[in-house]
């Protein structure tokens, strides 16, 4: 858990947290899952598999998908993890972290002021490799 | 193809042949001369066999599939493709052809037809000769000039006299070869673009867009609210938009049909106030800041007309309001705004002055950086552009204003990040400088001397291909154009000088992964999202209850041609225990609404018929039975009352009902989602659940058969009219949540009941299927809330 003391503190109005800044490369879309909060266990897991499956003929050639998940949905990430490490998958872990805006708007709800502010927040990257009889 | 040494027949004979050989290891290594066997070699080639026989599989899948132009996605099929090479990508080209000559199909030849500049040579040549005959045998000129004995030259003269004189008549200042002029009004309504002489007749009624004549092609397009617009693309497109809005592209419009008026003046107070004679809710005390854009409703008289987009901005010399509005309420909302205005404030009204393009998903802001290059990049509004141009998202309400380069000549790369820039510090920084806002740009987009200036020496096509032909250094640019952006619940609005929007549009779709979008599809992204749609999903406003209504009567035609025996018969239908639909069944009967609602607290013996219908002094059906609301709203369908309120339903929240039909039934608009199984449709019936009723409607959300599967056959039958609540204005199956949702407006006093639960029944059907809802704050639902 982070260290209470370097929490930032929270400010007046009512917080709107924007999503962490992404960029957006077509090749990824068959290479990459994000892991939410709301998306099912066994959705993920499905998802990793069709894609490894397709990974042969892409390109440009990745030997491995990446599982993205950020925050609250690490553990969940390292579930799939470990899922895949036990189906035989070498699976890669690394951890970084993301930096997201939080936008909080002024006490009357109009629109016209508010304050960002950076916030960091850990994020978990996991590789997972095709198995070998797949390859 | 006979350079290949075979002809096509014998070539498709050997593919089919090739296509069905499966390779397979005869000799095999495994088994060496010990008869011992080598495992690691056995399974190498048994690998090998295995690869092989699947990819036999697949080739001669593909062999049987005989035309290439066959295999080509849906997107690239094109009409005469089996004749025509050139509508078949390059890379298939040489396939095609040689599939051509070998089947019966001829090959289409250019030898023999004129085409292009030859034929139109020859058009002119013959409707010039027939014109020269025809003038011979009058032996006159337009204009009463009997010239028989004039020379050629001279008549020429005479004519070119008699043209320029009409022309100066009506003339406008041009600064361009192409006939790009500003054409705004101050304080009263512009008239439309001439647009180009030959189609001048076909765009009295309906104003064409700029890009109508690329739109005519690709969509089918509608004449409503004074324009043509586009509907949807004639290419299905129902999951690809979807996907294009959430996932791997983006889809683009041409939204210049949406008005745009300025309020401008240098009197904060008086604009300010003006601005809070018109809107809906919480009134401003200042000017917002600047370039902020706010979605609200505008009312006259407590009315309620629709939905308008404000972005104020401040100059020292001038404060400005920019309001836009959609087509079918515009000229009210503009008329409204001249009306209550005060001397110190003009409204220009800018409809054909500034064109304007939206475009979302995750590639919208890069395909624009790539379409809009600034003309000075060191400028720091062009800096703070490219910072942030190659995100996927940015927060609700961004602007970025910009001075670019003719499209058509500007280099257009792919923008690339640079790896040390943060964004969010770009961002960050730019709440602080606010460096996005260029007020020249923003002058000289909001200014008809800007918009004027922008035009001048505006380039033709051929110009363009003439510039572009030249050398790099010695290219004219061309004046800049001013283009301002903006974030509006993730899709991106670019405002720009009307004649602009073509070359723009032209670079824009030219980028991988845009798609075209048309009203539906803008309904669909709303739709999707839980968000209202205007005017369809606004049925308490006037233009919502007249499009409620064009719809209905387009169903009811319909209906009308099949034959009997083949259409619903809507009068005898069973719907629980009584018969017939309930309203009219091909809209959402909002007067019936109205009337069931507001009479209903005025039954008191809600069991029994005990006597036939009695009128009270002022011939008024006095409503104590049951029977008596159900007969009320027969008078009324009938009009046999006179005394109605204008609209059946307003937007309120208030908790009671109104004592008379004089007045609306207060509604909100709701979103509404199935539990378990069952479509939801456009019109749906909404009924509260009767409260004898409840226990058994919960028992069945957890109801299962025996084998644990979940029981969806024994539902209780559909309440009666009485427990009608609202309907539903737009409902289908949602991609963005998986499965059935809809958006409509119920009852305001039944919410405050605050049941969770709502019965849903679709038109005609006599199925009823529970369902959730939430409120949608009309006003709040156009507001930002992150995806």
């Amino acid at each position: 858990m982070a260290d209470a003391s370097r929490k930032k503190p929270r400010l007046q109005g009512k917080l709107v947290k924007h999503a962490a800044p992404s960029q957006f490369k077509y090749s990824n879309l068959q290479t990459t899952v994000r892991i939410q909060h709301k998306t099912p266990y066994i959705s993920a897991i499905k998802r990793v598999d069709t894609m490894m499956k397709a990974l042969k003929g892409r390109q440009p050639k990745k030997s491995y998908i990446t599982v993205l998940g950020m925050g609250a949905t690490i553990e969940k990430t390292m579930n799939i993890g470990v899922h895949f490490q036990a189906q035989g998958c070498r699976v890669e872990v690394f951890t970084k972290s993301v930096e997201v805006l939080d936008e909080f708007l002024d006490q009357d709800d109009s629109d016209d002021e508010s304050v960002l502010r950076k916030r960091s927040v850990s994020c978990v990257e996991l590789r997972v490799y095709k198995p070998f009889d797949l390859q | 193809m006979k350079k290949q040494g075979f002809d096509s027949k014998k070539y498709k004979q050997i593919k089919r042949r090739q296509a069905r050989q499966i390779k397979s290891q005869t000799h095999d290594p495994a088994l060496n001369k010990d008869g011992i066997l080598n495992t690691a070699e056995f399974l190498k080639s048994r690998k090998f066999e295995i690869g092989e026989l699947e990819k036999a599989q697949l080739n001669s899948k593909f062999a049987s599939s005989t035309r290439a132009f066959q295999s080509l996605p849906r997107t690239l099929r094109r009409r005469t493709a089996s004749h025509n090479v050139k509508r078949i990508p390059k890379r298939l080209r040489k396939r095609a052809l040689r599939e051509m000559q070998s089947s019966d199909t001829p090959a289409s030849s250019k030898r023999g037809k004129l085409r292009g500049r030859e034929l139109y040579r020859a058009r002119t040549v013959s409707s010039l000769l027939r014109l020269a005959t025809r003038l011979q045998l009058h032996k006159q000129l337009p204009g009463n000039t009997t010239l028989g004995r004039l020379r050629m030259r001279q008549r020429i003269k005479e004519l070119n006299k008699q043209l320029k004189s009409s022309r100066d008549a009506d003339s406008i200042d041009f600064n361009n070869t192409i006939g790009s002029y500003d054409i705004s009004s101050v304080n009263s309504l512009a008239s439309p673009p001439r647009g180009k002489v030959k189609y001048t007749k076909r765009q009295l009624e309906f104003t064409w867009l700029n890009t109508h004549v690329w739109h005519a092609k690709r969509a089918h397009m509608i004449k409503r609210w004074g324009w043509q617009i586009p509907l949807q693309p004639t290419q299905k497109c129902f999951r690809s938009s979807h996907r294009a809005f959430n996932l791997d592209g983006a889809v683009v419009w041409d939204k210049s049909f949406i008005g745009t008026c300025i309020i401008q003046g240098d009197n904060e107070a008086s604009i300010v106030e003006l601005v809070n004679q018109v809107i809906v809710g919480k009134k401003w005390t200042k000017l917002k800041s600047d370039g902020l854009s706010i979605n609200t409703m505008v009312e006259s008289d407590d009315d309620i007309i629709g939905e308008i987009t404000i972005i104020a901005f401040q100059s020292p010399a001038t404060k400005r309001c920019v309001i836009r509005a959609h087509p079918s309420i515009y000229t009210e909302v503009f008329n409204l705004l001249v009306s209550k205005r005060t001397e110190d404030v003009e409204i220009v009204d800018c409809r054909y002055a500034l064109g304007s393009i939206e475009i979302t998903g995750p590639v919208a802001l890069s395909s624009l950086a790539t379409v809009l290059k600034p003309v000075d990049p060191s400028s720091a509004n062009a800096q703070i552009f490219k910072e942030l141009c190659c995100q996927t998202h940015l927060p609700d309400k961004t602007m970025f204003t910009l001075m670019v380069q003719d499209p058509r000549l500007a280099n257009r790369t792919k923008p690339s990040q640079r790896s040390n820039a943060d964004p969010l510090d770009s961002l960050i920084r730019m709440k602080a400088t606010r460096e996005n806002l260029d007020q020249f740009t923003i002058e000289a987009l909001l200014t008809s001397k800007g918009r004027m200036e922008s035009y001048k020496d505006q380039k033709s096509l051929k110009q363009v291909q003439v510039e572009l032909n030249k050398p790099v250094d010695e290219r004219q640019p061309g004046k800049p154009i001013p283009v301002m952006l903006f974030n509006n619940d993730g899709v991106w609005t670019v405002l720009v000088p009307w004649f602009w929007t073509l070359p723009i549009w032209h670079a824009l779709v030219h980028i991988a992964h845009v798609k075209l979008g048309g009203l539906k599809q803008t309904h669909q992204l709303k739709f999707e999202s839980g968000k209202l749609f205007f005017p369809v999903d606004f049925p308490f406003t006037q233009v919502g209850e007249l499009e409620n209504k064009l719809n209905a009567d387009v169903k009811r035609e319909k209906w009308a041609k099949k034959p009997k025996g083949k259409r619903v018969n809507y009068d005898s239908i069973k719907i629980g225990n009584s018969r017939g639909e309930v309203g009219d069944p091909f809209g959402c009967d909002w007067r019936y609404l109205q009337v069931l609602r507001i009479a209903l607290p005025h039954v008191t013996n809600n069991r029994s018929i005990s006597r036939t219908s009695v009128w009270n002094e002022q011939f008024q059906r006095k409503i104590e039975e049951l029977h008596d609301v159900y007969n009320l709203i027969e008078d009324v369908k009938q009009s046999k009352v006179n005394k109605l309120s204008k609209l059946p339903i307003r937007l309120s929240s208030a908790v009671e009902y109104p004592s008379t039909i004089e007045s609306p039934l207060p509604v909100t608009t709701i979103n509404v989602t199935t539990l378990s199984r069952g479509s939801i449709g456009d019109n749906a019936r909404l009924y509260s659940i009767p409260t004898e009723d409840l226990s058994e409607w919960l028992s069945t959300i957890d109801s299962k058969h025996t084998n644990g599967r979940k029981n969806h056959e024994s539902y209780p039958q559909c309440p009666s009219p009485q427990h009608l609540v609202g309907f539903i204005t737009s409902g289908t199956y949602n991609l963005h949540e998986g499965h059935a949702t809809g958006v409509g407006c119920v009852d305001s006093v039944w919410t405050t009941r605050s049941e969770r639960f709502l019965l849903l029944r679709n038109v005609g059907v006599d199925v009823v299927r529970l369902v959730t809802w939430e409120a949608v704050d009309a006003l709040k639902a156009m507001r930002p809330t992150r995806r």
